[in-house]
This record gives C-alpha cells, sequence and structure tokens, in this order.
C-alpha cells in the first residue's frame, strides 16, 4: 500500500520552523482552504491544549505544532468537532498515533471525514504533560514516554485519509520542511498550495524515507525487547497476572476518558448493570472469602480490552491518564499485538482495512 | 417474589444420574425460591397439573422448569404456566438433561453440581424476567411458487386450490420442468406427458395462479408474510397477448439450432416452441441464434405472423409483487458432461444420459420413439446401462446417492426391451435401492421376466472401437471380468442442484448444503421448511427425489404456507433485541453481526434499528455492543451477570 505523494519543500529559514509552519497554517485557513484549523497552543507556560481556531493570526502566532507533548489524543477533539453533521471544512495538525486513531473512529462512525482535512505531522516522541509543564521552558532534555520509545509509527500514514503530511525526520540539515499532499487530495486544495510557489522535494522525501526506515528498525528492536520486559511484568499471564498488575486500580476510569478509541457515549460501567443487590455481593464474598472493593476493576479493563484493542494505536494515553501509575501501557500493547496479529489487522492505515468484528472471512483464524 | 421449581426426572434420563433429592434440598436451603418440587415425567398432563396448581395454591410470580432442552418442551411449560394465569415469559427451561446428565452420566456427582448450578443461573434470570406478550405481524395472503416442475406446479395448485393468489416463476418459456422431457414413469409406466399435461393446463389456466414463464427472481427483501419480490421476466422477442401460436414463424425461420428440451439429440428453430403441448403454447425468439440479432437482417418470422407478434424490440420487464410466502422448487440438472471425465461421456456421442434416453424413448421425440443411437440412426442391439456415475463416489463426484436412477434405470432397460426384443440391456449396478410402493416388484420383473441382465460390478474402462462401445468391467458376484461390445451405453448420472440455485439462495438468504441442496429446518420433523421463515422448499431442489416425493412435498409445503395464511396475522416471538436509543451511539458494529438482516443504521438519527420482526433473538448484537445500547429482553446483561454469580 505505497501511494505517489505529491512533495513540496518548505523552506524554514530564520523564523524558525514553528512559525513558518504555522504561517503555512495560517495560510490554508486565509486562503479558505479551511473554514476552522485544530491545532496545539500554549495557553499558559508550558501548557499545551488544543485550540479549534476561526482566526488564521491566531494560528499564526500562537500554534506550537512542534510542541513535544500530547495533552489528549487529538483524535477525540477532532472526533468531537466533526461527529455530527459537519459543515464547512475543518482543518487538524495532527500526530502519526492521533491520525491513527481518528480513522478508527471515522471507521466506528464516530467521526465524519468527508469534511476533514487531515495534517499529518511527523513525531519523534512526546513527553509527560506534567513533566514538560514543571521544566518549561527547559523542557528539551525531557526523557520521551515509554509508548513513544517504542512506537513504529514516527511518521503519519500516508494512506489514511486524503490529506496533507508535514514531514521533518531526517530533514534536520536542509533547513526546511517537507509537505506531501496525498494524490487523493481535493484538486481544489492542491491547486491552492501549488500556487504558494513551493519548489518540488522528491529527493528530501527520499532522504527523509531513509531515515524513517533506520528510525524504525531501532524502534522495532526497543519494541520487541520492550515486550518481553511487559511479557515479565505480566507475572506469567493469565487473569491472576493481570489482577496483580491492576490491584493498585481505584475505578476512576480515566483510563477510558483518555483512550481515544473508547466511543460509547455512556461506558456500560456506569449504568446499572454493575449495581448488584446487597445478597449478591454478599455471595460474592461468601464464595471467594472476600471482596475487592471497588468492585468489578479487573472485569472493567478486560472488557475494555475486548472493545477496543483492536482499534488500539499504542498511544500510550491511558497509562498517562492513570492516578495510581498501574502500567496500562504495556498491558494493552501487549493484547493489542495479540489481538490485531489473530486478524492481521492494523488499525489506523486505512479506510480500506475493515474492523475485523464488521467482517468475516472463513480462515481467519487459521491456524489457530 | 415467589419462583417455583420443578424438577423433572424424565424417568431415569435425569434421575438415573442427577440425585435430584439433594438438588432440590439445596436449592430450597439457599436460593429463596418459594417452592420446589420434583415429578417423574413434567410433561406429561400429571406434571403439567402440578404446576398449575402450585402456581394458584402457592400464587407463584415466576417458574422453573428443569427438564430437557428448551427445544423440546419450552412451548409446552409456557402454555402450562399460561393456562395457570401467569405471563408465559416468566417460565424458564433449565436444560438439565442434553446439558447435564446426558454427557455426564458416567459423573453422577459432578453432574449433580452442574445441575445445580443450571437450575441456580435459571432462578436468577427469571427473577428479573419481564412479563411480555408476543408481536403481532401482518400476513399477505398470497404465495410465490419459485420453479414449474412437477413440484411448483402442484405446490401452485394446492396454494391456489384453496383460494389464494399465487405467483408462479419459470425460468424457461414453458412449465412442466424435466418431467416434461420424460417418455414414460416408474413404476407403472405410464407416459410422463399424459400425466403432466392436465396438470400443466390447469396451472396455466387456473385463475388464482400468475404464471411468469421465462422469468426469474431478480430480487427478494423483506421477512414472512411480507416479502416484496421483483420478477424480471426476460424479453421473447414475441408478444405473447397477441400471438395466437399458430407456428407458421418457426416453420418459415431459416435458422436452425440445436433443441436445449432435446437435449441436442434433435434441431429446432431460432423462434421455437420447446415441444407440441407447452404450456403457455407460445414461441421465443433465441436471439443468440436470431438471425435478425446476429447478422441485421432476415425477419422473415415478423413478414409471415398473421397477427404481427414479432417485436425485436421487446426488453425485460421487472414485475414487483408482494407476497406473505414462498416455495423453492428449483429442481435438479444433471451432472454436466464435461465434468463427469469417465465412461467416455461426451466424448463418444453413442455414451448418453437417462435423461437423453427419455428423450429417444419419447414418442414426441427426435426418434418418435424408436430406440436409435444417436451416432448412425441404427437400432442398438447391446446397450450397457451404468448406474452411480458420479454418484455415492466420494473422490471424483458426490457422496451422496441421487436415489431416482436404480429406477429409472430399471425402468429404461424395461422399456429398451419392449421396443427391442431381440436386444441385450445390461446393467451395471453397487446395490440395487427400490424402497418404494411398487419399486421392488418393478425391478424383479426387469430381472426375472423382461431379461435385463443385472452385474453388480463397476465399469472400469469404456471405449469405441470399429462403431462399437467397449465397456470393461468387474462382476463382483462371479468375480470375472466382463468385456461387452455394446452399441450404446447409458449413464445413470448424479443430480446436482439445478443451475443457479446458488445465486437464488442468496437472494432469498436461505441456506444449502455442501452440494447446493436447499437445508431444511429440520431433517425430520421439519422437511419442507427452510430455516428462513416464510420459505419453503419442495421437490428435487432439497435433494434427489422422484415424482411421488416430489409431489407429496410439495403439497406439504403448500399445506404450510396454507396454515400461515389462515389467519390474518402471525405471532412472533418477544424475545428479541432492543436499542436503548440513550446509549447507542450508532457504531454499526451490531448491524455487521446481525446474520438476520435484522438491523439497519438510521445514518440521519445515528442510531442502530432492529427489524422485529426479522430478529430471531440470537444475541449477537449484544455481544457486539460495547455499551449495552443493546439487549435482548428477558437476557439483560443483568441478567447474565446474575447468572454468571449462581454459578461461579
Amino acid at each position: 500500500m505505497t501511494v505517489i505523494m505529491n512533495n513540496l519543500v518548505i523552506p524554514v529559514g530564520e523564523e524558525g520552523r514553528t512559525r513558518v509552519l504555522s504561517a503555512f497554517l495560517a495560510k490554508l485557513l486565509e486562503l479558505g482552504v479551511v473554514d476552522a484549523m485544530i491545532v496545539p497552543t500554549m495557553p499558559a507556560p508550558g501548557v499545551i491544549t488544543y485550540l479549534l481556531a476561526k482566526d488564521a493570526e491566531l494560528v499564526r502566532s500562537q500554534a506550537e505544532p512542534f510542541a513535544p507533548v500530547m495533552p489528549i489524543n487529538g483524535a477525540s477533539a477532532v472526533a468531537g468537532a466533526v461527529s455530527k453533521k459537519p459543515q464547512g471544512r475543518i482543518g487538524a495538525l495532527l500526530k502519526p498515533c492521533e491520525i491513527r486513531a481518528l480513522l478508527e473512529l471515522v471507521k466506528l462512525k464516530q467521526a465524519e471525514a468527508d469534511n476533514l482535512l487531515v495534517i499529518g505531522i511527523d513525531c519523534i516522541g512526546t513527553v509527560a504533560r506534567g513533566e514538560y509543564k514543571d521544566a518549561y521552558p527547559a523542557s528539551n532534555t525531557l526523557p520521551v514516554r515509554e509508548a513513544c520509545r517504542v512506537c513504529l509509527n514516527p511518521n503519519p500514514p500516508d494512506t489514511a485519509f486524503d490529506g496533507i503530511n508535514i514531514g521533518y525526520i531526517g530533514l534536520d540539515d536542509c533547513g526546511c520542511l517537507l509537505a506531501s499532499l496525498s494524490p487523493g487530495l481535493d484538486p481544489g486544495i492542491v491547486g491552492v498550495i501549488e500556487e504558494l510557489g513551493f519548489d518540488k522535494g522528491d529527493a528530501l522525501a527520499k532522504q527523509r524515507e531513509a531515515t524513517l526506515a533506520a528510525l524504525k528498525e531501532e524502534r522495532g528492536d526497543a519494541y520487541e525487547e520492550f515486550l518481553r520486559e511487559a511479557e515479565a511484568e505480566l507475572d506469567g499471564g493469565g487473569v491472576e497476572g493481570i489482577a496483580k498488575m491492576l490491584a493498585a486500580c481505584t475505578g476512576c476510569r480515566n483510563c477510558r476518558v483518555a483512550c481515544p478509541v473508547c466511543y460509547c457515549r455512556e461506558c456500560i460501567f456506569d449504568g446499572d448493570v454493575f449495581e448488584y443487590e446487597t445478597r449478591q455481593i454478599l455471595g460474592r464474598a461468601g464464595k471467594k472469602g472476600g471482596l475487592k472493593i471497588p468492585q468489578e476493576t479487573l472485569l472493567y479493563h478486560l472488557t475494555r480490552m475486548n472493545h477496543m484493542s483492536l482499534s488500539c494505536v499504542a498511544c500510550g494515553m491511558c497509562e498517562e491518564a492513570c492516578p495510581v501509575d498501574i502500567r496500562l501501557f504495556p498491558l494493552f500493547a501487549r493484547i493489542a499485538r495479540r489481538t490485531q496479529g489473530l486478524f492481521q489487522y492494523v488499525p489506523g492505515r486505512s479506510q480500506e482495512d475493515s474492523l475485523p468484528f464488521t467482517t468475516f472471512r472463513e480462515d481467519e483464524l487459521e491456524p489457530r | 417474589m415467589k419462583i417455583g421449581v420443578f424438577v423433572c426426572h424424565c424417568g431415569l434420563n435425569i434421575g438415573g444420574v442427577v440425585d435430584i433429592p439433594g438438588v432440590m434440598e439445596e436449592i430450597s436451603r439457599h436460593d429463596n425460591p418459594g417452592f420446589v418440587t420434583d415429578y417423574r415425567y413434567m410433561c406429561s398432563d400429571p406434571g403439567q397439573m402440578r404446576i398449575k396448581d402450585a402456581i394458584r395454591d402457592m400464587s407463584l410470580d415466576s417458574v422453573v422448569v428443569a427438564a430437557c432442552s428448551p427445544a423440546m418442551h419450552e412451548t409446552t411449560f409456557r402454555r402450562t404456566v399460561e393456562a395457570a394465569g401467569l405471563n408465559p415469559f416468566r417460565c424458564e427451561i433449565a436444560n438439565i438433561r442434553e446439558q447435564c446428565s446426558w454427557p455426564h452420566r458416567d459423573e453422577p456427582e459432578k453432574a449433580t453440581e452442574k445441575a445445580l448450578e443450571i437450575i441456580r443461573a435459571s432462578v436468577e434470570k427469571v427473577r428479573k424476567n419481564q412479563a411480555l406478550s408476543p408481536l403481532s405481524v401482518p400476513v399477505t395472503g398470497e404465495a410465490l411458487v419459485i420453479g414449474a416442475g412437477i413440484a411448483g406446479m402442484q405446490a401452485a395448485l394446492d396454494i391456489a386450490d384453496a383460494g389464494c393468489e399465487v405467483t408462479l416463476v419459470e425460468r424457461l418459456p414453458y412449465i412442466g420442468g424435466h418431467m416434461a422431457q420424460l417418455s414414460e414413469t416408474f413404476p407403472t409406466l405410464d407416459c410422463s406427458q399424459c400425466i403432466l399435461t392436465p396438470k400443466s393446463s390447469e396451472v396455466g389456466s387456473h385463475p388464482k395462479i400468475d404464471l411468469f414463464t421465462n422469468s426469474e427472481i431478480h430480487a427478494v427483501s423483506g421477512y414472512v408474510g411480507n416479502f416484496d419480490v421483483t420478477i424480471r421476466r426476460k424479453a421473447t422477442y414475441v408478444n405473447w397477448d397477441v400471438c395466437n401460436g399458430c407456428g407458421l414463424c418457426m416453420e418459415k425461420c431459416p435458422q436452425k439450432i440445436e433443441s436445449g428440451f432435446e437435449l441436442g439429440l434433435a434441431t429446432t428453430k431460432a423462434i421455437s416452441i420447446a415441444f407440441p403441448q407447452a404450456v403457455p403454447n407460445r414461441p421465443v425468439i433465441n436471439p443468440e441464434a436470431c438471425r435478425h440479432f446476429t447478422q441485421g437482417k432476415c425477419g422473415v418470422c415478423e413478414k409471415v405472423c398473421p397477427v404481427g407478434a414479432i417485436n425485436f424490440e421487446q426488453e425485460d420487464t421487472f414485475i414487483d409483487r408482494k407476497v406473505g410466502a414462498v416455495v423453492v422448487a428449483t429442481g435438479y440438472d444433471l451432472h454436466p458432461k464435461t465434468e463427469v471425465g469417465e465412461y467416455g461421456y461426451g466424448v463418444f456421442s453413442d455414451v448418453i444420459d437417462g435423461l437423453e434416453f427419455e428423450r429417444l424413448n419419447s414418442a414426441s421425440g427426435p426418434t418418435q420413439g424408436e430406440i436409435r443411437r444417436p451416432s448412425d440412426g441404427k437400432t442398438p442391439k447391446e446397450v450397457v446401462f451404468i448406474q452411480c456415475v458420479g454418484s455415492r463416489d466420494q473422490e471424483n463426484g458426490y457422496p451422496y446417492c441421487s436415489k431416482i436412477c436404480c429406477m429409472y434405470t430399471a425402468k429404461h432397460a424395461r422399456l429398451y426391451k419392449h421396443k427391442v426384443p431381440d436386444g441385450q440391456p445390461y446393467v451395471f449396478y453397487m446395490d440395487i435401492r427400490a424402497g418404494g410402493k411398487g419399486y421392488e416388484e418393478f425391478v424383479q420383473r426387469a430381472t426375472e421376466e423382461e431379461g435385463v441382465l443385472y452385474l453388480r460390478g463397476r465399469v472400469s474402462r469404456v471405449f469405441e472401437e470399429d462403431g462399437k462401445i467397449t465397456v470393461f468391467g468387474v462382476d463382483t458376484l462371479s468375480n470375472k471380468k466382463v468385456e461387452i461390445r455394446a452399441d450404446m451405453v447409458v449413464l445413470a448420472t448424479a443430480i446436482v442442484p439445478s443451475r443457479g440455485q446458488t445465486e437464488l439462495c442468496r437472494l432469498l438468504k436461505i441456506s444449502t448444503d455442501e452440494w447446493g441442496f436447499l437445508s431444511e429446518a429440520h431433517p425430520k420433523l421439519r422437511p419442507v421448511e427452510s430455516l428462513t421463515r416464510g420459505i419453503y422448499i419442495a421437490g428435487c431442489a432439497q435433494a434427489p427425489k422422484d415424482i411421488p416425493d416430489s409431489v407429496t412435498q410439495a403439497g406439504s409445503a403448500a399445506a404450510k404456507v396454507l396454515a400461515l395464511f389462515s389467519s390474518d396475522t402471525l405471532s412472533h416471538s418477544p424475545e428479541i433485541a432492543v436499542v436503548d436509543e440513550e446509549l447507542c451511539t450508532g457504531c454499526g458494529l451490531c448491524v455487521e453481526a446481525c446474520a438476520y438482516d435484522a438491523r439497519t443504521l438510521d445514518i440521519r438519527r445515528r442510531l442502530a434499528v432492529v427489524n422485529e420482526v426479522l430478529c430471531e433473538g440470537c444475541g449477537a448484537c449484544q455481544v457486539a455492543c460495547p455499551s449495552g445500547a443493546t439487549c435482548q429482553r428477558n437476557m439483560e446483561l443483568s441478567q447474565v451477570m446474575s447468572m454468571i454469580d449462581a454459578v461461579i
């Protein structure tokens, strides 16, 4: 599934890449390519949030496209804006894992892709929100989050949406950014962008590809190592191992809120299904000798795994949201790798990959 | 809530394995039901009376019957509780026979433990069961019959005679199916046309039968009682309303083609009526052969037609019908020549199949009923019949028995002997299956009185030499190799489902077996119903069968249709899925999970919607739905949790 992108060079110059890319995004808004633009901004020192901007000036002056922080997975931000009867076109600058989560939400009919212009951007990793804020502005030396260290997708997927991808990996010495337009991008948009007079950048694209390939290989090794460690953390696996990992869970459900692909309007764990009569609770306690309170924390996580592991894009936001530092990322990454492998499903890759739950092939679970 | 628990011994089926008194004591002590009792046969009248009495005397709110599978007696016991004034859906069956005592016969202690858990789970479930009422669905009292062979015609006539409108659709231009091609029929040797034509003409003129020949099913939607069907009437290029069937067009048409009805043993014209007694007796132009269509000239038929019925511009038309029930009677084909690959079939012209022999023997056939072999028209003096060609052949064909071949081969051999008294018929057979009224006697007569030589064994090779067909075989009774220099070989080729049946099944959403024959709802107890409500099956479309069996099944299918039509509405189980609109996010996973097409996505409202009539309450949607927006009535998630609690 390779596509030939239309590669253009955005020179950076002395202004620096942040302001140059912000200006490019602002231009798209000014020229009417989009009616609004969702970008990360910094409303307070060290605090990054998403802003849905109508005013191009705001984008030009305040966007922080390179901030190494993911305040929330941007897929949730975008889906919230384009879930119902979207009108006008909304642009959104998103990191690779945000794009992949957004595509899953589109497949799950929780977002409309028709009036959306997805602008992807390379991401070599993000740091924890709190650490970033505390260390700001001296936050350049912070360690990258674990999920990012083993991330195999530092570049936005070419096949997910018909949009624009901004590349910088492998281009550090060139003093420029690469804007790659999907072949399926609206010709009207392509025309407007081409009129901005950027040079063709196919050579730079090759250079970026080479660096990406090396980075992915390095990450691949790190990922395998990480999975081995995750296995060890699970203490032999099985329900006992998982229960031990989740022992500290307070049932706050923050992980569910942070998860971009957990999409239910009301979670089944918020309804009355798990409200038990005292008779039942006593019965359970009687059988086991005692009962962990709050109840059903294990069932809650198992249910979440069941519901979303096929669409898990390994963004790690669940773990970042946990107030009691449960190692959710290794747990979910491991499960997701197994379930996705079972159906050879790659979440967020292409709209043509249908969700395994919605299709049936006789051989899909073979060999068992 | 007072729950009555009724434990059935089922003689020794349950009572011989499960410690019923022990189970009852445990339930009474720990599960707070209200009333517990047992009986030797709970389904018997006195057993049911116990339930009724207890409901009244103990003022029970719900009932659990621990007995056999709900497939057996759920209806029985729900009627019982209803008779005692309780809502029938407050009765649950705990299956402690098929799912407990039978499979765990050798471990009575564990079986007792499991029975206890099954009953406990049912008690917990029934605590939260709602009182439900069956849904009512309107029924359109008109039927569609697909296929107008003997089975389809019989079904159509039986339904129409009862006063219901029938739409009968036949792919070919004429009705009668394969029976119209047969010469005589076993076991009475009466002429096939003679017994068929009265039925054909009755179908053709029946005021309640709307006949569409040269037509196919184009689209089907809807559900029992309310199917919407689109019929594609293929162009005949002859205006049948004007045509009087004089036949002048056929006489004058200059283009000869192989006759499909005569299986290529004779020619016909590009405009033709398949056979003289055809119903409807109207010609059809074959556009693949007609010179007007292939060469852009001719038009002789148009010139000679005295009533101006020829219309080269005619196009396919589409007719919509709303029907309440469908009978599928699409018949059979013979295993195609190209796929047999044995016995020189399709290679030597004097190796023919049974249906071709029927045409050779038919008074209206290519030889006017004289037995003459296809290659040179000579009367064959030695004829070899080979049975089980493709049937009962795991390796090269089909494992099933084609059922009619033993009988028609005996018939062929006898008819041949009648017409060629100095000829010698040989029959290679595996064993003779003649299980029908008068069938065994029929075969006996062939072997004992009419000099048909039966050889038990297989044929190893068939080849042509000096104008003869040499057959190598073995007679396993005498253990001798046999070589016959025959003039003609007749193969009893396997019966396969008719061409296009798979596609039709896809339109109707009914299932087939691995060979493409229609699946019945139950092989013994529901042999004429498909698994889709409102769709019935008859004739060889289900499995190979002879004319009496086809007619019987057609009549039975008609009776089922008429039973469905006997009321203006039909009731549907209320134990189906419902969607909580507050919770549904419209992700559509349930739509894909539903095997019954009972779900659609309302794009505008972003909600999943249930078609209550199509929903069979299987629960797949409930499993697919992540938020619990979909629930099955009386199998709510909270009930499931309680049931799980009861067993772990």
